[in-house]
This record gives structure tokens, C-alpha cells and sequence, in this order.
């Protein structure tokens, strides 16, 4: 008898987990008017934020571009939904000054335009938030440097920023 | 004493055999009449008799990005004479508008299976199909959102 | 019904051709990404970005007389693509070595 009594408890109170808190009653007794006002509320973690940073997988500049040209302009762009008040850097840098062939000659660069930026709102819809970036090479450099691919890496670093 | 208490508790049970007091009746039953008669079995009720509950949540919370109906249902327990009812509703407050600190963004939710509906007689816990459904969390910040619903109840009592 | 099926897969190849290479993505807080900036060998218009030039001049005029060497001047100006490089030879056309002289009208020899 002991052991059905225990299990009927451990089993109601089981229940008792999966049924809703119910806060209150309104009865005959409640004092009209009979209303009651429920809060609704939104639950949330961090895995709840989210981001994205587009960027070029390669930037390709035809021979002899110079910085104002649009082949040398490149667009990377933040979509976001984070926590109020927080925002998203996105740093631009070159690995080395120059870039430099497979025969190991090099071509002076350095890059213009945005390339430390930081979003204004945690909210970022697309195409809200869409920068450029600019390979710059001088028309001395192009003429100095014999016709060849060169190569370097641009990298870019996202830093999501607290909240003020 | 045992002797004494003994006496006096088979004189109880004597007494309560001879209850119960028949009232004077104009048609008794009696060698000379119908060997049977009907006597009508009344119930009497005062209006403390007449009960009520319909319990609510204590708050309805939505995990971020759930856009699936969320339970809200209230519950029914009545015993209520005889043409009278309740009647039960639940609806959003301000539109369904959730708003959160340090932030002009805001959400919007909505009540299903909230209109109006009676109840009469005797409810056994019944449940209504009440939800909540946020259907949009794009373009506010993550955070919690706050909105209010109202459950309201009107009783009406049976006509005259 | 086949011209119909090659003619859409080579717009649809033409089109995969025209879309910016905004092939990556970074979605974590401190993550980073790499994109390889690179030189073509061929101009915005699509040609061979190799060039020379050799200007030579119209015509040389030596003084009656000279008798040292006279400098006849041409110019190189080229950007070729690596290890390429550019020969100019200079020689008399029919390799005789001799200059002629074509009389004025009306001067006879």
C-alpha cells in the first residue's frame, strides 16, 4: 500500500511539472470587475544572436587598375540581430605591403576606402550595412613591375562589441 | 462506567430506529387503501451553493524565434444553477505590442481560440484551446519583450 | 528542343560568370576570413596587358664629311609579362652597305 501511495505521489507530482503555472483563479469571490492580466514575455541566450560578415572570396584588380577605377573596388557587408546595444566591427588589412608573383617580384600596395568599420544599430537588415574596400596601386608600380600574377591576402576580422 | 455507556449507546441506537417522524399524512396507507404512495424528493439550494474558478497563467513566456502557438489556456470549474453562466475571454492588451528596455524595437503577438465563451452548469476542469503566437521576431534586437493579455470573466445569473 | 536546352545553359553559365565572388561568410564573434587579392595579366578590357614600343627615327641626316661614327637613335619602351624580353636588330636593307644618290629633276650625271 506504501509503495502505490508513494508512486501515485511521485507520478502526480511528474505531472504537476508539464502542467502551465497557473497564477490565479478569478471565483464568484473575485471583485469585479472579474479580469486578470497575464504578462507575455520572451525568453532568450545568446545562441539567440546571430550575424553574418559577406566578404569576396578574391579580389581580382585587371592589370594596371588604378584606385578610382571600379575594378578596384570590393564590397563586404554585416547582417545582424543581436542583443540591444551591441554593434559589429569589422577590421580590413593587408598581410604584407606587397604582393608578390610566383618568380617573387613584388608589386606595392596598400588598401582605401572602408576598412575599420562598425555597425550603428544590433539590428542590421540586408543591404543596410554595405561597405568597400579598395586595392590601391600606384600607376608608377604597375609600370615598374613586370606583367605577372601577384598575389597577397586581405583579411578580414569581426569583433562584436558590448553592449554601452 | 463501561456498563453505563453501554446502556446509554444501545438506548441511541434504539431512538434512531424509530426515526424518522412521519408527517400527517391525509392519505395514509392502511389496510383499506393502495398498498403504495409517492412523495416528492425535493433539493433545496442556497446561492453560496453555486460555485466558480477559471484559473490563468502566471505569465506566457516565448523562447526567441519560436513562432509556434504557445499555450494559454485557462480552466473551467463551475457548478452553477440552473440558466446561469459564465462567460470567458481572453484577448491582447495595447494590439499585442511588446516592448523591451533600451530599445524603441518592438514585437507583436497575437491570442488565438480567445472569444468569448460560456459555460453553463457543471464544468469538471475543463481546458479551453487558448495560444499565444508571436509569428515575427525580424528586426528587433534579441532581448525580453514584454506584453500583457487580459482573462476576463462575466457571470450571469438565470433570468426570472 | 536541344537548341533550346544549350542556348539556356549558356546564359546560365554567362550569368554564374557575372556574380561577384561575395563567396564567404564569417558568423563568430573574433572569427576572420581571408581573401586572396591578385593581379590579372590582362586589362579591364580584357587584353593582353603586355605592351612594347621601339621608336625609330624617320630619317638620319649625315653631314658631307662625317667621317666618325654617326649615332643613329631608337628608343625602347616595353612592359612584357616575366621573363620575356625584346631584340632589336638594326641592318642596311639589301645589306650592301652603300648609300645612292638619286639626282633632283633636271640634274643630269
Amino acid at each position: 500500500m506504501k509503495k502505490i501511495l508513494a508512486v501515485v505521489m511521485a507520478l502526480t507530482m511528474l505531472f504537476a511539472l508539464c502542467v502551465p503555472a497557473f497564477a490565479g483563479t478569478i471565483t464568484q469571490g473575485t471583485p469585479d470587475p472579474k479580469e486578470a492580466v497575464v504578462p507575455v514575455k520572451t525568453t532568450y541566450s545568446t545562441s539567440d544572436e546571430s550575424f553574418t560578415v559577406s566578404y569576396p572570396a578574391a579580389m581580382e584588380i585587371p592589370w594596371g587598375t588604378l584606385v578610382d577605377d571600379t575594378n578596384a573596388a570590393f564590397e563586404y557587408s554585416v547582417v545582424s540581430q543581436l542583443k540591444t546595444g551591441k554593434t559589429i566591427t569589422v577590421a580590413v588589412s593587408q598581410t604584407h605591403a606587397v604582393m608578390t608573383s610566383a618568380a617573387s617580384e613584388t608589386l606595392a600596395y596598400t588598401l582605401a576606402g572602408d576598412f575599420n568599420v562598425t555597425t550603428t544599430a544590433a539590428v542590421v537588415a540586408a543591404g543596410g550595412f554595405v561597405k568597400t574596400v579598395k586595392v590601391d596601386v600606384a600607376q608608377s608600380a604597375w609600370d615598374a613591375a613586370a606583367i605577372n600574377e601577384y598575389t597577397d591576402t586581405v583579411t578580414f576580422a569581426v569583433t562584436v562589441n558590448a553592449a554601452p | 462506567m463501561k456498563k453505563i455507556l453501554a446502556v446509554v449507546m444501545a438506548l441511541t441506537m434504539l431512538f434512531a430506529l424509530c426515526v424518522p417522524a412521519f408527517a400527517a399524512d391525509p392519505n395514509p396507507i392502511t389496510k383499506d387503501t393502495a398498498q403504495s404512495g409517492s412523495i416528492d424528493v425535493i433539493t433545496t439550494y442556497l446561492p453560496s451553493d453555486e460555485t466558480y474558478s477559471v484559473s490563468y497563467p502566471a505569465a506566457v513566456n516565448v523562447a526567441w524565434g519560436d513562432t509556434a502557438a504557445q499555450d494559454a489556456k485557462y480552466t473551467v470549474t463551475s457548478a452553477l444553477q440552473i440558466g446561469a453562466k459564465i462567460t470567458v475571454s481572453a484577448a491582447e492588451n495595447a494590439g499585442g505590442v511588446m516592448t523591451a528596455a533600451g530599445t524603441a524595437d518592438t514585437l507583436t503577438f497575437s491570442v488565438q481560440n480567445g472569444a468569448a465563451q460560456e459555460f453553463t452548469g457543471a464544468n469538471a476542469a475543463v481546458n479551453s484551446a487558448t495560444t499565444v503566437t508571436i509569428s515575427d521576431f525580424s528586426g528587433a534586437a534579441v532581448g525580453e519583450y514584454t506584453g500583457t493579455m487580459t482573462y476576463t470573466v462575466v457571470y450571469t445569473a438565470p433570468t426570472p | 528542343m536541344k537548341k533550346a536546352i544549350s542556348a539556356i545553359l549558356a546564359l546560365v553559365m554567362l550569368t554564374v560568370l557575372c556574380v561577384p565572388a561575395f563567396a564567404a561568410n564569417i558568423t563568430t564573434d573574433g572569427g576572420t576570413g581571408d581573401s586572396i587579392v591578385k593581379t590579372r595579366t590582362t586589362t579591364a578590357a580584357g587584353d593582353s596587358a603586355e605592351n612594347f614600343t621601339v621608336s625609330i627615327p624617320a630619317e638620319t641626316t649625315i653631314p658631307w664629311l662625317t667621317t666618325t661614327a654617326y649615332d643613329i637613335a631608337y628608343t625602347v619602351e616595353s612592359h612584357l609579362a616575366y621573363g620575356k624580353y625584346l631584340t632589336v636588330t638594326v641592318a642596311d636593307s639589301d645589306g650592301q652597305n652603300k648609300m645612292l644618290y638619286t639626282p633632283e629633276a633636271g640634274v643630269t650625271l
